[in-house]
């Protein structure tokens, strides 16, 4: 896919560095490449601290990078100023985890959809506006009664609803999704990552969809990228990711997913790993995952592993899956 | 359902709330067994009750939340609606035990581990200092905290939310409760730390002979540790089974969706998502009607007439399989009888 069409966001080895104290530095986010084609959805697991959110905001320019680059588009994200930054974000939006600290509770839900309308010029007169209001509800399945409503009004996936309402208001080409789903109940889960799916059909949209629920990443995603310790380990078409998981956290990662399956319990398959997740603070020596790792040479725990690609359009970051092997 | 070997015998829980919006009843006529060394899974979505039902049972609700004197409630063949305030603390800790979700506030944040976790020693023996220590760090090594010794004399904040789990459940345990009721004690953690919680719970489980009333949204989570799963929803258990006939042969129109909305490898692009949402659990709504029927796929014109009663669904592997649903009326589409459906 990546390699037919020119894509439509590339980030090349980006690093968002957190400076704690004079001595101290905490790499959220370290070395990251990769690219995303129009229309694909790549997402992004990892388990919290990992750096999967500051990646999603660091490429939107939410927060400033250390290194790097995010070109969008070909054009660079942090260097755009002025009515060409204005451009990109109305080009690129973001839905959050928690719809209720993420909508305004004093604003109705017409006014929060409208916002962005009103910040672009998207619309000219208020008959308009209001009239794009109800339709995007109405596509997200909500009435557009809804309009006068707050958010507190809400249920969870009603809230979920109106922050995509929002973020599609202005039309654009890239979403990032920052565990849209975590906060809802399986059921209501199911109804957004449908709710994505038809949206990506039809409006062709591109979405980065950062989660650490592995089954509905699964679902949703054409390839998925797994983040540890702010390092990309591993990156591969979903399906390929699934069955034939390279990076031992990976394979750990996936072993320890229950299954709904009773007779397929975690006891039997699962891949236990020692210790706790070491602290991302500090230049790290070695490959990261090394402290944990059932596989650890003593190349791994010297060496930092480069994100190579093992087999076609799979890449992986671990000595002992390279190809040379 | 006999009582005699149940440990803990719930019969007709119900539990009323004051809200902003009136009064909700949010625990409608709950029934079940807990049996010794058995893991009860207790399956729902949130606010269908199955946190409250384990406050009930810990007599620890809400200020304004009542339980009817109809309600009963047996620990080890006490009544537990009948006990004193001061007896009830007796049973919190000795004989059930509870954990909850997120183990960071349940922690205070003041105290050191070692003093956490031997707190029940301190409140229900009279055993000395020393002694108290000497069992805490037992405990701990227990729970398989790495570097015991050292964490005694921690904070909650120095751990991590795993350790503080295990930290958590510790101090449940150190006095040897004969139940643990486990309220989504691994919603808060990460999938690997999640497992490995798991795989703590079952083995505490056999070297303590605990049994364990598990709450979760999660049916991963309830197919790992169940023996027994119960679904709630609008604050009745709708369908009870042995893990693998819920699974493999689930009677309720809304376990079979909430099975449905699970993704599978090698499915097609879209989940089959349960629409609408729950009712709310205002107190006088339910009772006339089966609270599942507006967003139920199956329902008949019964089912919106009569709330349905509880009936038993042939097992094929043993085991009681119950059902609240009209399709499983003998005479319904679904019941033993199979013939035409009720009118």
């Amino acid at each position: 896919m990546t390699l037919m069409t020119k894509p439509l966001l590339k980030v090349e080895r980006l690093c968002r560095y957190f400076r704690l104290d004079r001595t101290r530095v905490l790499r959220a986010v370290d070395d990251v490449s990769f690219e995303i084609a129009r229309g694909e959805i790549l997402g992004i697991v990892g388990e919290s601290g990992c750096g999967k959110s500051t990646l999603g905001r660091t490429i939107l320019g939410l927060h400033p990078l250390t290194s790097g680059k995010v070109l969008f588009d070909g054009r660079d994200v942090h260097a755009a100023r002025g009515a060409e930054r204005l451009r990109f974000k109305r080009r690129a939006q973001i839905v959050l985890q928690d719809s209720y600290e993420s909508l305004n509770p004093r604003m109705t839900i017409g006014e929060i959809v409208a916002e962005g309308l009103e910040a672009h010029r998207i619309v000219s007169s208020k008959k308009e506006r209001e009239g794009r209001v109800c339709r995007l509800l109405e596509r997200m399945g909500l009435s557009p009664m809804f309009r006068s409503r707050f958010p507190h009004e809400l249920s969870g996936g009603q809230r979920q609803r109106v922050g995509i309402a929002r973020a599609l208001a202005v039309e654009p080409e890239f979403l990032v999704c920052d565990e849209p789903i975590s906060a809802l109940d399986v059921s209501v889960q199911a109804q957004i990552v449908n709710l994505f799916a038809s949206l990506r059909e039809e409006l062709g949209l591109t979405l980065l969809f950062i989660a650490h629920d592995l089954a509905m990443v699964r679902h949703l995603s054409d390839r998925v990228g797994v983040l540890y310790m702010g390092g990309l380990v591993e990156l591969a078409p979903t399906s390929t990711l699934y069955s034939r998981p390279l990076h031992p956290y990976t394979r750990a990662l996936l072993s320890s997913i229950p299954d709904v399956d009773p007779d397929n319990p975690l006891s039997g398959r699962r891949i236990k790993l020692s210790g706790e997740v070491t602290s991302p603070i500090g230049a790290p020596k070695g490959c990261r995952f090394a402290p944990r790792c059932p596989l650890v040479t003593p190349l791994c725990r010297d060496t930092v592993p480069d994100l190579v690609e093992a087999e076609p359009g799979h890449l992986v970051a671990c000595h002992l899956a390279a190809p040379s092997e | 359902m006999t009582m005699e070997r149940a440990l803990l015998s719930v019969r007709d829980l119900n539990v009323f709330l004051q809200s902003d919006d009136g009064p909700l009843h949010v625990v409608r006529n709950v029934s079940f067994d807990l049996s010794r060394g058995e893991t009860l899974v207790t399956v729902g979505e949130s606010g269908c009750g199955k946190s409250m039902t384990a406050r009930a049972l810990m007599r620890l609700l809400p200020e304004t939340g009542d339980v009817p004197e109809t309600s009963r409630i047996l620990c080890l063949g006490r009544d537990v609606m009948r006990l004193s305030e001061r007896e009830m603390q007796s049973v919190r800790g000795q004989e059930m035990a509870m954990i909850f979700q997120d183990p960071s506030s349940s922690l205070n944040p003041t105290l050191t581990v070692g003093d956490q976790v031997e707190e029940s020693l301190r409140l229900h023996t009279p055993l000395p200092k020393a002694e108290r220590r000497g069992r805490a760090l037992e405990m701990l090594r227990a729970v398989g905290l790495s570097n015991p010794e050292l964490r005694m004399n921690q904070y909650p904040h120095e751990l991590s939310g795993g350790m503080r789990q295990r930290v958590l459940i510790a101090g449940a345990l150190i006095c040897t409760p004969r139940i643990l009721l486990a309220d989504e004690p691994t919603t808060a953690l990460d999938v690997t730390t999640q497992a490995d919680i798991l795989d703590l719970i079952r083995d505490l489980q056999r070297r303590f002979d605990l049994a364990v009333l598990l709450i979760t949204h999660d049916l991963g989570v309830a197919a790992e540790a169940g023996d027994r799963i119960q679904v709630m929803y609008a604050g009745e258990i709708v369908e009870s089974a042995p893990k693998r006939e819920l699974f493999r042969a689930p009677a309720h129109p809304y376990t079979r969706a909430l099975l449905r909305s699970v993704p599978r490898p090698g499915e097609g692009a879209r989940l089959q998502a349960l629409a609408g949402t729950p009712p709310t659990l205002k107190l006088s709504q339910g009772g006339v009607r089966c609270p599942f029927a507006p967003r139920c796929d199956s329902g008949m014109p019964i089912c919106a007439r009569a709330a349905p009663p509880e009936f038993h669904v042939p097992s094929a592997g043993g085991g009681e399989h119950r059902v609240r649903c009209w399709l499983r009326h003998p005479q319904g589409p679904e019941g033993v009888e199979g013939r035409n459906g009720l009118s």
